[in-house]
């Protein structure tokens, strides 16, 4: 009874597939990421198809049915991708010393400062931001419709050791759990008189407070649950059983082979550019 | 009822100090008893559990001379894992105790046969058993995080229980609860304890102590002063000097005797108190 109401059915076919083709999903969409980074020779030292690519996540985040969760867990992505593109075009004016910056845009504020988007710096960013955004939202879109326990199930059904299993997905799940811990801690804290909403200042002021007693309370209570593990028999030396069963929905050798095929004619394709 | 665990000549140092946690201690645990612990923080109650567990010197390492027996047995002659379903262990920490890695109740509980290699079929019939003891049956399909205090030591005990061990050894488990967790802790301990099962408690709450345990261990400095049947020790007022707190109807009996009432005995507990306090009021009366 209970059994039966703990494992996974999806629906859809695609957030059904067995979580190793999604990993290799992840791996072949990164990998033809960093292919199409480098594609930029025709394009004025812009990457336009790396920009393109990352449509690619979204449509794949779309078809998977997972589209609210995905641009929901998105912005944090986001907010990397603009501090990155901004950072850089800023900034890095040229790639080496010899050749002089190109300014695509200058704001005269007064004599001496004066902020200027670099083609270069903009060039670089947009390049090293897209590769982060594309390679986060990857993993987004894995995260958002996988669960850590599948991933984990699968991961130790493909051979690897329960107790690398055991690490990886205790701290997947100790992330939330920290997470509450933290906001339990700054309560206490406030309610002691520390400062703990408010400007940047303030925050910063509040990290020591908040983080001093997270991080050793983690660290303490990591001997109990050491012996925890040990009491429900972690280190037995015996075939384990598992409770979830994973199943394949059909989808994955096809979406593995669409990626594959895309990472093939990128490759393909830089490889013409290179000879040609 | 034969011995089941043996404490013979135990002193025990953790890593790194000169001062044994544990001095020359000896004891016979036997089987389908309760055992209460009690004694002043510092006590050795904690190491004395461990060192029944196998954790000491085991997880802890430190230095420790005489032997723990297990049903005849050394605990170092026990292969790892085999303690487990010998002996249950219940810590403090109700949160420290979850696995971390089940999204519900249910597959908490079940971890520890599913880490012991149990057949599916008798997975569920054991962890619905052992769901209906603690009784969180109704929080099954719950996030372990998301549950109360209470309810997470339940949980841990349901963990522990679903294993079947001879022996329960519970460390405090009701020291971070509130009192409604601890209430619904003692319900299962009750239990455990109509169903005749060996169970070493150590619990600073003595009126509960008082309640549920067949004989006391009381430790002080790491040695112990103490041993012996409920009555006997708990209603010891000599004992309070080594600052080994007794149940508050023990010293008030103690407190009236002084006072000149006559009590036929000093109650441990509250039916005693009644009994004996309203028998010596009567017969004053007379």
């Amino acid at each position: 009874m209970y059994i039966e109401k703990i494992q996974i059915s999806k629906e859809n076919r695609l957030e059904g597939m067995y979580p190793v083709a999604k990993l290799w999903v992840v791996l072949f969409y990164f990998a033809t990421s960093v292919v199409l980074a480098s594609m930029s020779a025709p394009f004025d030292g812009y990457s336009p198809l790396l920009y393109l690519w990352f449509f690619g996540v979204i449509v794949l985040a779309v078809l998977t049915g997972i589209s609210k969760r995905f641009f929901k867990a998105l912005p944090t992505v986001l907010t990397i991708f603009i501090i990155v593109v901004i950072v850089q075009a800023f900034i890095v004016e040229t790639g080496d010393s010899l050749t002089p910056g190109v300014a695509l845009w200058r704001w005269n504020i007064s004599e001496g400062f004066h902020p200027t988007i670099w083609k270069y710096g903009l060039q670089n960013g947009l390049r090293l931001g897209f590769n982060i955004l594309n390679g986060a939202s990857i993993f987004v879109w894995l995260f958002q419709s996988t669960k850590n326990k599948e991933l984990s199930r699968a991961l130790e059904e493909r051979g690897m050791n329960h107790k690398v299993v055991f690490v990886f997905l205790s701290s997947l799940e100790m992330i939330g759990v920290l997470g509450a811990k933290s906001k339990t801690i700054m309560n206490a804290q406030q309610a002691r008189g520390v400062e703990t909403q408010g400007n940047l200042l303030v925050r910063a002021k509040a990290f020591f407070p908040t983080m001093v007693p997270l991080v050793l309370g983690s660290i303490t209570d990591t001997e109990e649950r050491v012996l925890t593990m040990e009491s429900k028999g972690f280190n037995a030396p015996c075939e384990k059983t598992h409770l979830l069963n994973l199943k394949k929905s059909g989808a994955e050798k096809p979406c593995v082979a669409v990626f594959i095929a895309l990472f093939a004619i990128a490759l393909i394709g830089r490889i013409l550019m290179w000879v040609l | 009822m034969g011995a089941v665990i043996e404490l013979k000549n135990l002193t025990y140092n953790y890593p790194l100090t000169s001062k044994p946690a544990i001095k020359n201690l000896s004891l016979s645990i036997e089987k389908g008893r309760f055992y209460g612990v009690i004694g002043p923080n510092g006590a050795g109650k904690t190491t004395l559990c461990a060192l029944i567990r196998g954790f000491a010197p085991g997880f802890y390492q430190g230095e420790l001379k005489g032997e723990v027996l297990i049903e005849g047995r050394p605990t170092t002659d026990y292969a790892e894992g085999e303690l487990s379903l010998k002996i249950g262990y219940v810590f403090q920490n109700p949160f420290n105790q979850i696995s971390g890695v089940k999204d519900t109740v249910f597959e908490e509980v079940a971890y520890g046969l599913e880490n012991f290699g149990v057949p599916i079929d008798e997975i569920e019939e054991r962890v619905i058993n052992a769901m209906r003891l603690t009784d969180i049956e109704a929080l099954a399909m719950n996030k372990p995080f998301k549950l109360s205090g209470g309810q997470q030591q339940r949980m841990a005990l349901a963990s522990i229980l679903v294993l079947e061990p001879d022996i329960l050894v519970i460390d405090e488990p009701t020291s971070q609860l509130d009192p409604e967790g601890t209430e619904s802790v003692f319900k299962v301990i009750e239990t455990l304890k109509r169903q005749k099962r060996t169970v070493i408690l150590v619990e600073h709450k003595v009126d509960l102590i008082a309640e549920y345990a067949d004989d006391i261990i009381v430790l002080n400095s790491g040695e112990l002063i103490r041993f012996g049947p409920k009555q006997e020790i708990l209603s010891d007022i000599s004992l309070e000097e080594k600052g080994v707190q007794l149940p508050q109807y023990a010293v008030l009996g103690n407190k009236l005797r002084e006072a000149g009432l006559e009590l036929e005995y000093i109650p441990i507990n509250e039916a005693q108190a009644v009994e004996v306090i309203s028998a010596a009021m009567r017969k004053g009366a007379r």
